[in-house]
């Protein structure tokens, strides 16, 4: 292999089939001898442009249509297919390394004639990607070999998985979060497809590993919650977010929750219906907070009884080496799902600013459906100062704002065959749109491309591994009987 | 010369011919690798910036025709319904690689046969051979020797025409091969059948011709340049007033003869396009020479005027560029040679200023 060319971030590589197999995302090392190398990443490969190629391939198609013998005692053909099959190898600069140190931005370019070009095994790339943390997860395969990441790279970190359809994202940000949680971590997922609820049963259905840290919170049946927990700002807030309540009517219901609280009347959402009720306050306003007050009390969510209740505090801290919540929203009209969503985050925001609870990781999958647009920023930046470090899910890329992806510091990029998904991905990624759209457009199934902190910023394609839980992230199907059986059938 | 194999037919399609164990070839090859073991592993070659050899041969020309010793006769061809295997050979040189005293050169032929429209084909080779001073009278001797069982040494040529040379001593033995090999076909030759050259002694030429007629072929010879010219004018120039696809004979308008021509000479024009060549047919009389016109016309198709079966064999046997970068890699690889980009050294020395 050597070196074709540099063109600003890029070198191409010229190599015959044989030298050395490789795949958009694998790693070469163009080094010298000196302990100083240039690390590449592959993003595509072209077959060389070689004088006289079109004379080439249409004497060989005309020969195609002859039979032809061949009488080559010095067997040079397989030479001349070889020269003919020759590649160019697309690569990007991704750092320089000096031993084990890498130096990004460098302008040291390894010599073309000199330079020795080699694949770079799974090993010495672990000594580069330096991520502090000793916690591993087994995430899948490089080249053939086990891939790991540190679960500190999740701890105080944004971290975004994206992928069109089918492609694994739900399977990856479960191998994340039972991982987190089997290192004691806890950790609050919004289920909206009920997939996680049976992280809790191994694949013959028998108790996983995470069987004990398990809760799974069912908004209306086992997680409950009263008013006065609830707080008059998540009530201001479903107001205003949730139901469209005009200004005028979230504060007359502001002042009405003072009057209360400063009577010490105990508030349940029959109480409070019944207090709007008498309150001296404009009859549309009267009725526009009862019909709302109404709808809270209809989604079940609330409880006039507290032993009813649930402690989202006592729930986090119940188990205390690892906890997995489940918000199983799978039953949730989207209204009901908006409103546990403003409870949880709000909650959970308050008891991590009074240190009731450690930090947690809250996964979410599609989030844009329940987490109103003004919370984006305050998720990634305020929250996450006290102790909330999200995993985003989606098939949507664009769902998510470009802010927010400018901020993530882990991505796990799956499949995308859509040009404006590749563009959006491109432009809000940490690395140059060429590489995103060359790899990701051509990732397999259940394969990933990883970029940010949790590998040190040196991108790396993976193939995740299976999982022995019951992930259940399987779409259901229609016409789901095996071929086998129904033949039998039809026999 | 080789022993004569059972003859192949008109029904012999696909092609299959007994020419890869030919002891004839094995020698040739073997002369090639022997001219290569002679190289010091220490030697440095360079790459050659050269064209394919394989063009006719115009040094072997008559030289002068003219019309004071009689009038061209034009003969109008038109196809004729008779099926016949068609055989075009073609061979090719080119220099691969050079070092301070020789060169690396490289030899392929090709025979393409097309019978009821359907081809067959062997490509032989490319053949090495290293030639210097030192060895080019050796291996052009060895050569003529085995291939033809001259024994007379001659002066080889200069080492600048030798790929060129030795390319054409391969043709002819093709040539007397396929002549042996085929029988009641049309065999298509690139050039002339001028005899009495260096590479075509007349034994040689006369031999061919012979066993062709014992086989009932008839020899077609495309030169697609010449210098035969009738007052100061290319014979290929002269048109006739026969419609197309017609054949004008020169043979009356042969004044002096420095080579010996075996069979008839006739400038043909086989398509509407402008395009003429020389061709020479042999053996039998003219009138079979016309009737053979008239088959191959049926028989094969011709692009400008050209044989298709012919250009096939030419295209197929040339060398192109990545032929020689390949074979620039199995001289590294297989036999050690180093071979590095030739130094310019007006470059070298001026390109910074």
């Amino acid at each position: 292999m050597k070196i074709l060319k540099k063109e600003k971030n890029s070198i191409q590589i010229i190599c015959f089939p044989e030298d050395v197999e490789v795949q958009k995302g694998d790693y070469l090392i163009a080094e010298e001898g000196n302990g100083k190398y240039a690390l590449l990443q592959v993003i595509d490969v072209n077959y060389v442009q070689t004088p006289g190629i079109l004379e080439d391939l249409l004497r060989t198609m005309s020969l195609e249509k002859i039979d032809t013998n061949f009488i080559d005692p010095f067997d040079t053909n397989s030479f001349m297919l070889l020269i003919k099959d020759a590649r160019i190898v697309s690569t990007k600069i991704r750092a320089i390394a000096e031993g084990e140190n890498l130096i990004f931005g460098s302008s040291w370019l390894p010599s073309r004639f000199k330079s020795f070009i080699r694949k770079a095994d799974i090993n010495t790339l672990y000594k580069l990607i330096k991520v502090d943390g000793f916690r591993k997860i087994n995430i899948g395969k490089v080249s053939g070999q086990d891939f790991y990441i540190n679960a500190e790279a999740f701890d105080g970190r944004l971290t975004i998985i994206t992928g069109k359809k089918e492609t694994g994202k739900s399977h990856i940000a479960k191998i994340i979060v039972s991982s987190l949680v089997e290192y004691g971590a806890k950790c609050i997922v919004f289920d909206i497809n009920g997939e996680y609820v049976n992280l809790n049963k191994n694949k013959l259905g028998e108790p996983s590993k995470l069987a004990n840290k398990i809760r799974i919170l069912i908004p209306g049946e086992n997680f409950k919650v009263t008013i006065k927990d609830a707080g008059l700002k998540v009530l201001l807030d479903v107001l205003e977010y949730v139901y469209n309540t005009p200004g005028t009517s979230c504060r007359e219901f502001a002042r009405i929750w003072h009057t209360i609280e400063h009577k010490k009347i105990s508030l349940t959402i029959d109480e409070l219906i019944e207090f709007i009720q008498r309150a001296p306050i404009h009859e549309s306003v009267r009725d526009a907070l009862i019909s709302r007050m109404l709808a809270l009390k209809s989604s079940r969510f609330f409880t006039n009884n507290e032993n009813e209740a649930t402690s989202l505090m006592d729930e986090i801290n119940s188990i205390d080496n690892g906890t997995l919540i489940i918000i199983d929203m799978k039953s949730l009209i989207p209204i009901t799902r908006k409103i546990v969503v403003e409870y949880i985050l709000s909650k959970l925001s308050n008891l991590l600013k009074d240190d009731k609870i450690p930090p947690i990781f809250l996964l979410a999958e599609e989030a844009h459906l329940y987490i109103r647009n003004t919370y984006w920023d305050d998720l990634v930046t305020r929250m996450r100062h006290f102790g909330l470090f999200p995993i985003f899910v989606t098939n949507q890329p664009d769902s998510i704002p470009e802010t927010i992806y400018r901020q993530a510091d882990n991505i796990f990029l799956f499949n995308f065959t859509n040009e404006n998904d590749l563009d959006f991905i491109s432009k809000a990624s940490r690395i140059d749109s060429e590489s995103i759209k060359s790899i990701v457009s051509q990732l397999p199934p259940k394969h990933c491309f990883i970029l940010g902190y949790v590998v040190g910023d040196l991108p790396i394609v993976v193939k995740v591994k299976d999982m022995d839980i019951q992930t259940m992230g399987m779409t259901k199907k229609f016409f789901k009987e095996k071929k086998s059986i129904l033949i039998q059938k039809m026999l | 010369m080789q022993n004569k194999q059972e003859n192949l037919t008109s029904n012999n399609v696909p092609l299959h011919l007994d020419i890869g164990s030919s002891t004839y070839l094995k020698a040739f090859s073997n002369i090639g690798l022997m001219s290569l073991n002679r190289i010091n592993n220490n030697e440095y070659f360079f790459p050659v910036l050269d064209k394919n050899n394989n063009d006719d041969d115009q040094n072997e020309d008559i030289l002068i025709v003219d019309f004071k010793q009689g009038k061209p006769i034009s003969f109008s061809i038109k196809p004729i319904e008779i099926k016949k295997p068609i055989i075009a050979i073609d061979t090719s040189s080119i220099k691969i690689a050079e070092n301070s005293e020789g060169f690396i050169i490289a030899i392929r032929g090709a025979i393409i046969q097309r019978f009821l429209n359907k081809f067959s084909a062997y490509l032989i080779g490319p053949f090495p051979f290293y030639v210097c001073e030192e060895n080019s009278y050796l291996i052009y001797n060895r050569l003529r020797n085995i291939f033809f069982g001259l024994k007379e040494n001659v002066n080889p040529p200069l080492l600048e025409h030798i790929s060129k040379r030795i390319g054409n001593l391969f043709d002819r033995w093709l040539q007397i091969y396929v002549a042996e090999k085929f029988s009641d076909s049309i065999l298509l030759f690139d050039g002339s059948l001028t005899a009495g050259t260096i590479d075509s002694p007349i034994s040689i030429m006369k031999n061919i011709i012979e066993i062709a007629q014992k086989n009932n072929n008839i020899i077609m010879a495309f030169s697609k340049m010449t210098r035969l010219r009738i007052h100061g004018i290319r014979i290929t120039e002269i048109q006739s007033k026969e419609p197309y696809p017609y054949v004008i004979n020169i043979d009356n308008c042969l004044k002096q003869m420095k080579y010996k021509c075996f069979g008839n000479i006739y400038v043909a024009r086989l398509s509407p396009f402008p395009f003429s060549y020389r061709l020479d047919i042999a053996p039998f009389s003219k009138d079979k020479h016309i009737e053979a016109l008239g088959i191959l016309l049926n028989n094969d198709a011709i692009i400008y005027g050209y044989p298709e079966t012919l250009l096939l064999a030419h295209v197929l046997s040339t060398f192109n560029k990545i032929d020689v970068i390949g074979f620039q890699r199995l001289l590294a690889s297989e036999f050690n040679f180093p071979i590095y980009e030739n130094e310019d050294i007006r470059e070298t020395l001026f390109q910074p200023f």
